[in-house]
């Protein structure tokens, strides 16, 4: 039971780092790949960890990304932290509802991603007060879809090799 | 993937290139009024310009200086202070495009103004 408990934490641990890592390098060298669109290479760790540890634990995932990565890129609590967090939250309620129905983690990667783009559209919707921005949607929707897919094969790769590593 | 799956993506990709077609707009008039495009800074209307004349707009932006630069009725950013050069990226801008020209950085946003008499 400590056994499991310690490991549970260390993976935890282990892929919040990571997520923050990954969140850090695309935000740095590879940054959008058209207007806002970005692959979301953090996406990876939110599927891989609501797989193996759960929904619980990819939430704190998560969360730790954006307020860690944000905290170390200086932008904590500006326009582009809850522009950020407003896409986490919508992403990790997709991750969750896609998890509950069962949908395949090809499914669940392009949805969370959508889910990403229309949480982030609406922060700035918001923050600006202006509903001119929903044109944006468009783009972002269609590119998510390729985004997410790309990020879903990846975690299906990583999984297949990890499979061993699940707490029971 | 499941066939339903695979069904909701395709659905889903058509809306938007529905909408990306709509976007383009392509029942705008060519008599309509004069369009005017604004600035805006944190949300206030800082600045506007005819895009039918030809100039350079600087603007001061929360993490530096921006260009706003108008040639031929379109208008791009240039010279921007910001990490993401996401504005400038998004390159030369009409009245036809609805996507406002955004720099979150600088909380600046240029857009297309309602039609002025």
């Amino acid at each position: 039971m400590t056994i499991n408990r310690t490991r549970h934490f260390v993976y935890l641990t282990l892929l919040s780092a990571m997520a923050i890592t990954l969140n850090l390098i695309e935000s740095i060298y590879i940054g959008p790949i058209f207007l806002t669109l970005r692959i979301g290479l953090a996406n990876i760790i939110a599927l891989i960890t609501i797989r193996i540890l759960g929904v619980r634990d990819m939430i704190i995932v998560n969360v730790m990304r954006v307020m860690i990565g944000n905290l170390l890129r200086g932008t904590i609590f500006g326009s582009t932290f809850w522009i950020a967090f407003g896409g986490v939250l919508l992403s990790s309620i997709a991750l969750i509802i896609m998890n509950r129905m069962g949908s395949s983690l090809m499914f669940t990667s392009i949805m969370s991603s959508i889910a990403h783009s229309l949480g982030q559209v609406f922060v700035v919707m918001m923050f600006y007060n202006q509903p001119a921005f929903a044109a944006i949607l468009p783009y972002m929707l269609l590119g998510s879809i390729p985004m997410g897919f790309l990020t879903g094969y990846t975690a299906k790769l990583v999984l297949d090799r990890i499979k061993p590593l699940k707490i029971k | 993937m499941k066939k339903k799956e695979i069904y909701i993506l395709i659905a889903i990709a058509v809306l938007s290139v529905i909408a990306l077609l709509f976007m383009k707009n392509p029942f705008r008039k060519p008599e309509e009024p004069k369009t005017m495009v604004g600035i805006f800074y944190r949300d206030k209307l800082i600045h506007t310009f005819d895009p039918d004349e030809d100039a350079v707009y600087h603007v001061q932006g929360s993490y530096g200086t921006l260009d706003v630069e108008v040639k031929d009725s379109k208008w791009h950013v240039t010279n921007e202070q910001c990490p993401n050069h996401i504005c400038a990226g998004m390159g030369w801008v009409t009245v036809d495009d609805l996507l406002p020209i955004t720099c979150m950085p600088n909380e600046v946003y240029i857009m297309v103004l309602e039609t002025a008499e």
